[in-house]
């Protein structure tokens, strides 16, 4: 039971450092970024290849190309979440578009990405490979636990210590959270929200990728992930408060617990089943979620 | 007994006291004013008349039924109706549909009304619908029953408002801001529709800012400050009141 | 001329669906993504019902729609408590689980193998096994739907649900039980999708949960907002158009390979397109 334990909190952590530069961009822009699932999906496809192409032709290590694959795709994919809404979402909002409308272009852009992603990488899983040897791993506790999985445990423990640094300390992270808060109070203490903007996409991109690639080392890659991964991001997003950085970490966690929880008691296939009841028992008892703006 | 009556409701939001402990009575065929500074929770005691938010406590009674803590559309059904402040009309819809929405006897339509030969009016509505049509007339609207409301004025749309307002035929009538936005020659046209509502036995309660509007029209009037009642009488009166001036000034 | 006939049946089919889709969503106001699920689920109860038990075609797919009905006046009660976005949510999260459902419970519903067989109705002792009759019985269908939701969204009763859409909070202070009209709209809509659905899975033969799944409520959806909100004739429009791009697609000799992703993207395209340029669609009235 402590294994499930143990996987839950492992998937958990993934879905937390999503759901937070979901969020991240929800405070920012105030309507659901929904492709922002396949922009991650597509950035591990990036690191994917990238590292492919280090390991395979370049004789590098798999750690080295798996290194090199996500900076560079995290870059890329970071200028194409600012491309995004600086040319997509930003002239749909100057035209005056509707939270419902922009919710509706969003997957407009979603499907778009995640067919392009299936045209372009084709529709077989891929997964990414730190070592020859996958499953390696060690005994702790009753429950055993790979050295892909001790990886981004701290990967994603790292990764939210220094993005709560950061919106906490550096200037840039309060100046994001001021526009989180009150857009147009920001705007007139000086703050430039137009370039806060840009930052956010970006490192929410990032954040995305990461995610992602972990993913793609813990489970697989498919084109279709992107869906699936905004709809699991949306449904911790509710269970934590939407806005909400700490609810982000909490509803990342606890779906992730909960859908392991699931699979242990009624079987795998229903793992999805139980998120979504997850998303339906809050929308009714609590839509505001678990934890404040 | 009187119409309306609130008794010591209170309504906090996050901390902040928008309504404490306010009390008072409505008469039937009274025409009360509701004034205060900004902020003094004028809107929140229509909303909460209207059950359109909770209560943290007290009691609203409307002719003696207790409506604390009824659903929105029943208290409505029992002869309220509110407006909101620059109330406008349901904008992708015609000025007619505006208007049949409003009649009061058409509040339960079911689907079976569909394959009837069900119209919104009977008979004795359409005497209620004459009157109204002439008003229509009289406020210039005559001629725009099929414009799609969203394409009428401010002004125009603050008339269709007060319209629908006496097509309910609701006893108790509470305005807010019914003046706001409004050149002379609308704000003469709303008064007169006032005047004509308690000319035919409705209790109106009346939120405004326009002390002149107020002070004309009212019988009688309360104020409110940081969500209390801190006065309550005929406008000279009240305005005289030390405790009125000074919230008004600021303190 | 064997393929236009399949084509027209289809676009029937979607057509009915779409019209009862633009009752809920365009004309009242209620962003529903769950409708491909009350399709799917009349397309199960109705394809279930002639497989396993000996009823016929009519009373099958009457059942089939009365069971759809049932499901989505229970579904209406936790989905209609939100608004918009939240709403939103929520109905793709139903979406999602009764997908589950098709998949996972494979006692009723033969799971991932889906339900083979499915017979062509026999009407009255007439076998309808031939296209161009089953044609005939889905435009029949389809015109009674048409004339059903014109009668509705033209009386009385039309009027209070689009005040609704307009404002809640407003219709509520008129004395209108706003929940009441919501909920007995939602599930006449649904209705209407499980009739789809049962039309659907007889003229196919065989279903499976595969096309059920996410995707063909957003097609529902596209095809609503293309042809325009609180259009019926937009909403049949759009329907045709949706069903029979694919189609055009194939002709114009993209490979077979590239064919679903290349759709799709087509859809994203017009989505966004739409909500850029045109919100209230080709023929709608009524912005999102």
């Amino acid at each position: 039971m402590f294994q499930v334990l143990v996987n839950g909190i492992i998937v958990g952590g993934i879905y937390a450092l999503i759901t937070i530069g979901f969020n991240l961009i929800y405070s920012a822009v105030r309507f659901y970024h929904l492709a922002y699932g396949a922009v991650g999906i597509l950035g591990a496809y990036l690191t994917y290849q990238i590292q492919k192409f280090i390991f395979e032709t370049q004789g590098g290590g798999l750690i080295t190309g798996f290194l090199f694959g996500l900076l560079i795709s995290s870059i890329v994919t970071g200028m194409l979440g600012i491309l995004i809404w600086k040319f997509l979402y930003r002239p749909l909002r100057k035209n005056g578009a509707s939270n419902v409308s922009m919710i509706v272009a969003s997957f407009g852009l979603l499907i778009i990405l995640q067919n392009l992603i299936g045209l372009i990488f084709g529709q077989s899983a891929k997964t990414i490979r730190l070592s020859e040897v996958t499953t390696q791993g060690y005994e702790f506790l009753s429950a055993s636990i790979t050295k892909n999985q001790i990886l981004i445990l701290i990967v994603t423990l790292v990764s939210v210590f220094v993005f709560e640094l950061f919106l906490h300390r550096t200037k840039i992270g309060t100046a994001i959270r001021a526009v989180g808060q009150n857009s147009q109070l920001a705007a007139v203490v000086g703050v430039k929200t137009e370039k806060v903007i840009y930052i956010t996409f970006f490192i929410a991109s990032f954040l995305s990728v990461l995610a992602s690639s972990l993913i793609a080392l813990e489970i697989s890659l498919k084109p279709t992930y992107g869906l699936m991964l905004i709809l699991k991001v949306i449904v911790a997003s509710i269970i934590g408060g939407i806005g909400s950085m700490r609810g982000a970490l909490v509803g990342g966690l606890m779906l992730g617990v909960a859908e392991n929880f699931g699979a242990y008691y009624f079987g795998s296939q229903w793992q999805d089943t139980v998120a979504f009841g997850l998303l339906v028992i809050f929308l009714l008892v609590r839509p505001q979620g678990l934890f404040k703006k | 007994m009187s119409l309306l009556q609130i008794k010591n409701i209170s309504k906090s939001f996050d901390g902040l006291k928008a309504l404490h402990n306010l009390s008072f009575n409505v008469n039937d065929g009274e025409i009360v004013g509701v004034i205060g500074p900004n902020g003094a929770g004028k809107s929140t005691l229509f909303n909460a008349i209207m059950n359109h938010i909770n209560k943290d406590s007290g009691d609203i009674y409307f002719d003696g039924i207790n409506i604390t803590k009824k659903p929105t559309h029943q208290i409505a059904g029992m002869g309220i109706v509110r407006t909101f402040q620059d109330s406008q009309p349901l904008p992708q819809i015609s000025v007619q549909e505006n208007l049949d929405l409003a009649f009061k006897y058409q509040t339960d339509i079911s689907l079976v009304s569909v394959f009837g030969r069900h119209k919104f009016l009977q008979e004795e509505q359409q005497v209620h619908f004459t009157k109204i049509k002439e008003l229509l007339h009289e406020v210039g609207l005559g001629s725009k029953l099929n414009v799609q409301a969203q394409d009428l004025s401010y002004g125009q749309g603050k008339l269709l408002e007060m319209l629908k307002v006496i097509a309910s035929d609701a006893r108790l009538i509470l305005l807010d801001e019914p003046f706001s936005g409004l050149f002379p020659e609308m704000i003469k046209l709303v008064t007169k529709l006032i005047y004509d509502l308690s000319a035919s036995g409705k209790t109106i309660l009346l939120v405004e800012h326009n002390m002149q509007l107020i002070e004309e029209i009212c019988d009688r009037v309360i104020v409110m400050d940081a969500g209390q009642k801190i006065a309550d009488g005929d406008f000279k009166t009240v305005t005289k009141q030390q405790n009125v001036i000074d919230s008004y000034l600021g303190k | 001329m064997d393929f236009i006939v399949q084509l027209a049946i289809y676009s029937a089919i979607a057509s009915i669906a779409a019209v009862s889709l633009n009752y809920v969503v365009g004309f009242t106001g209620i962003m529903s993504i769950s409708h491909a699920s009350f399709y799917g689920i009349g397309a199960y109860g109705t394809a279930l019902l002639l497989t396993k038990t000996g009823l016929s075609f009519v009373p099958a797919l009457l059942l089939g729609v009365l069971i759809t009905g049932l499901v989505a006046a229970f579904a209406s009660v936790p989905i209609l408590r939100l608004r918009e976005d939240s709403l939103m949510l929520v109905s793709v999260g139903f979406a999602l689980i009764i997908h589950s459902l098709m998949l996972n419970w494979q006692s009723l519903t033969n799971g991932p193998r889906g339900v083979k067989s499915i017979p062509r109705p026999e009407i009255f002792g007439i076998s309808l096994t031939d296209k161009n009759f089953y044609l005939v019985l889905c435009l029949v269908l389809l015109v009674l739907t048409i004339i059903i939701f014109y009668k509705i969204t033209k009386s009385p009763y039309g009027t209070v649900i689009k005040g609704i859409r307009e404002n809640e909070e407003v219709m509520k202070n008129y004395g209108y039980n706003v929940s009441k009209y919501k909920h007995s709209v939602f599930v006449l809509g649904a209705i209407f999708a499980g009739l789809a659905g049962g039309l659907f899975a007889s003229y196919i033969q065989y279903i499976s949960p595969e096309s059920f799944i996410l995707l063909p409520s957003v097609f529902m959806l596209i095809m609503v907002i293309l042809g325009g909100m609180g259009s019926i004739g937009g909403s049949i429009i759009g329907a045709i158009l949706i069903t029979v791009i694919p189609e055009l697609m194939r002709f114009a000799g993209l490979p077979s390979s590239f064919a679903a992703e290349s759709n799709q993207i087509v859809y994203g395209i017009i989505l966004f397109a739409l909500m850029y340029w045109r919100p209230q669609g080709l023929f709608g009235k009524y912005k999102i």
